[in-house]
C-alpha cells in the first residue's frame, strides 16, 4: 500500500488547513475539470489499482449467495437487574455529548414473549444530542445471544427518538454467515425494544425461534414463566 | 442508570495529532450542536421518497433479487472534519502521557460525494487506540464505524486505521440500499486527521443510484467541498442527508 501521507506533507497540510479555517473563501481548487488533465496519470494509477480488486464484469447468474429472507422477531427488555446501562459521561459535559459511552446488556425474549432466549450486550457510542427531537444519536455495536443456538452481531444507528435499521454484521452457530439488516423499534425508552431481523445466508431457523410476535406496545411484558426462566419457557442454555 | 465518575481526563487535542504537527489549536473547539429546523424525517422511509433504483426497500420482505453477487461496485467518498461536531473526543483513559492502549476516540465527521459537489451524510463510530508506533510517528487504531447516506441507508465497517499509511477495512454490512453488502474499503488519509478519501469495493447489492456515482476529485491536501455542498443547499445534498 502506498503511503501517501508522509510526515512533511501532513505538516504542510496542517498549515494550509489552518489557513483554510480562518479564510473560508479561499478559491476552491481541484474541481474535477481543471485538475483532470494533469492528474490523469494519478487517476489512471488509482483506477489500475482499483481494478486489481474488481472481478471482471459478470454476465453469469452465479448465485453463490442465497437470497431467501427469514424474519426473526425478538424483544429486548431492560429489567434493571443487570446494572445496565452504564452511562459513562466521559465527555465531562452537562449535556450528552460526543465522548459519552454507554455499555449495556439486557434480556432477550422471543417475539411472542413466551421464551427467554438470552441477552444483548455491547456498547452505544453517543454521537450527538438532537435537541429538536429531544433525543440522541448513538452508534450502536452489539450482539444478541441465543444460548446454544449462537449469536448475531449488529452495528448501526440507534436514535432514541425514532426507529432505525442496523446492519447484521455476522453471527455464529445457526447464524453463521448471516447477513442482512434489523429494524429497531423502541417501545419504551430505554427499557423495551422490539427487533425485526431480516436474515439472509443461513439455513432455516429452528421453529423454536420463529412464530407470530406479540405486536409491540408500551404494556407488553414477558410471560411470568419466561421471566422466571422456567425450563419450558427458555431455550437450551439460554444466555444469562 | 449507573453513571461513572470519570477519572480526570486529558482531552488536549494536540494529543490526538502527530507530535510533529502544529499546535494550531490549544483548546478543543466548543462543541456547539447546530440547531437545524425540524425535519419530519423518516430515515428509512425509502419506499416513499427515493426515486433511485432500489430493488429492495428496507420495509419489504423481498430479497434483493437483482443484486449481482460477483459484481464489484466502486463508491468514492470524502470524510471531512470541519470541526463543528465536537469531534474527535480523545478519551485518554490509559492515563498515560503517550498514546496508549486504553485510549478511546469516538468521532463523527461529514461525508461528501467523491466529486465533492454533494453532501451525503456523516460518519460515526469509535477508534480504539491499539499502539503508538514511534518509528512511524503515528498510531494504530482499531476503527469501528459507519457511513450514513441519508435515506439511502448506511454502511458499517471495521478494521485498522493507521495514522501513517493507507489501510483496508472490512465492510461488515449495511442497511437500506446497502442491505446485505460485503466487501472492503480503502482508507486513504490526505490530511491527518481532517481529510480522508475512501474507495469502497462493494459486492452483493443492486446497482447503486447514479446520484452516488461519478468520477471523484483526485485526493490532495487542498481539496474542499463546493460551497453549496458545504452549506448543504438542496441541490448539493442528498434528500434528508444525515446530519
Amino acid at each position: 500500500m502506498a503511503s501517501l501521507a508522509s510526515r512533511s506533507v501532513s505538516v504542510k497540510s496542517l498549515i494550509s488547513n489552518k489557513y483554510f479555517l480562518s479564510s473560508p473563501h479561499l478559491p476552491k481548487t481541484n474541481l474535477v475539470s481543471t485538475s483532470n488533465k494533469t492528474s490523469s496519470a494519478k487517476s489512471a494509477a488509482l483506477c489500475a489499482k482499483a481494478s486489481l480488486f474488481s472481478s471482471p464484469k459478470q454476465t453469469t447468474k452465479d448465485s453463490t449467495r442465497p437470497t431467501k429472507v427469514q424474519e426473526l422477531y425478538v424483544y429486548e427488555i431492560n429489567e434493571r437487574d443487570r446494572g445496565s446501562p452504564a452511562y459513562l459521561r466521559l465527555s465531562q459535559k452537562e449535556t450528552n455529548s460526543l465522548g459519552d459511552l454507554v455499555p449495556f446488556s439486557n434480556k432477550l425474549y422471543s417475539g411472542n414473549l413466551e421464551k427467554r432466549l438470552g441477552i444483548t450486550s455491547g456498547i452505544c457510542v453517543l454521537i450527538q444530542h438532537v435537541p429538536e427531537r429531544n433525543g440522541d444519536r448513538y452508534e450502536a455495536i452489539y450482539s444478541f445471544y441465543f444460548g446454544d443456538y449462537g449469536h448475531l452481531s449488529v452495528q448501526g444507528a440507534y436514535l432514541t427518538y425514532e426507529e432505525s435499521y442496523l446492519a447484521v454484521t455476522g453471527g455464529s452457530g445457526v447464524f453463521e454467515g448471516a447477513y442482512g439488516q434489523v429494524k429497531l423499534q423502541q417501545i419504551v425508552f430505554p427499557f423495551k425494544l422490539f427487533y425485526t431481523f431480516y436474515l439472509k445466508g443461513i439455513p432455516d431457523l429452528p421453529r423454536e425461534l420463529l412464530g407470530t410476535p406479540v405486536p409491540p406496545s408500551a404494556v407488553v411484558e414477558p410471560t411470568l414463566d419466561a421471566k422466571a426462566c422456567r425450563p419450558h419457557a427458555v431455550i437450551k442454555n439460554y444466555t444469562k | 442508570m449507573a453513571s461513572l465518575k470519570a477519572p480526570s481526563l486529558s482531552l488536549k487535542p494536540s494529543a490526538f495529532c502527530q507530535t510533529k504537527s502544529l499546535t494550531s489549536f490549544q483548546t478543543f473547539p466548543q462543541c456547539k450542536i447546530p440547531i437545524k429546523p425540524t425535519r419530519t424525517t423518516n430515515l428509512k422511509g425509502i419506499n416513499t421518497s427515493i426515486k433511485a433504483s432500489i430493488s429492495s426497500s428496507a420495509s419489504t420482505k423481498h430479497p434483493a433479487s437483482d443484486a449481482k453477487p460477483g459484481k464489484v461496485q466502486e463508491l468514492y467518498v470524502y470524510e471531512l472534519n470541519e470541526r463543528d461536531r465536537g469531534s474527535p473526543a480523545y478519551l485518554r483513559l490509559s492515563q498515560k502521557e503517550v498514546n496508549s492502549l486504553g485510549d478511546l476516540v469516538p468521532f463523527s465527521n461529514k461525508v461528501y460525494h467523491g466529486n465533492l459537489e454533494k453532501r451525503l451524510g456523516i460518519t460515526s463510530g469509535i477508534c480504539i487506540l491499539i499502539q503508538h508506533v514511534p518509528e512511524k510517528n503515528g498510531d494504530r487504531y482499531e476503527a469501528i464505524f459507519s457511513f450514513y447516506f441519508g435515506d439511502y441507508g448506511h454502511i458499517s465497517v471495521q478494521g485498522p486505521y493507521l495514522t501513517y499509511e493507507d489501510t483496508y477495512l472490512a465492510v461488515t454490512g449495511g442497511s437500506g440500499i446497502f442491505e446485505g453488502v460485503t466487501g472492503q474499503v480503502k482508507l486513504h488519509q490526505i490530511v491527518f486527521p481532517f481529510k480522508i478519501f475512501y474507495t469502497f469495493y462493494l459486492k452483493g447489492i443492486p446497482d447503486l443510484p447514479q446520484e452516488l456515482l461519478g468520477t471523484p476529485v483526485v485526493p490532495s491536501p487542498e481539496v474542499e467541498p463546493t460551497p453549496a455542498a458545504k452549506a448543504a443547499e438542496p441541490h448539493a445534498a442528498l434528500k434528508n442527508y444525515t446530519d
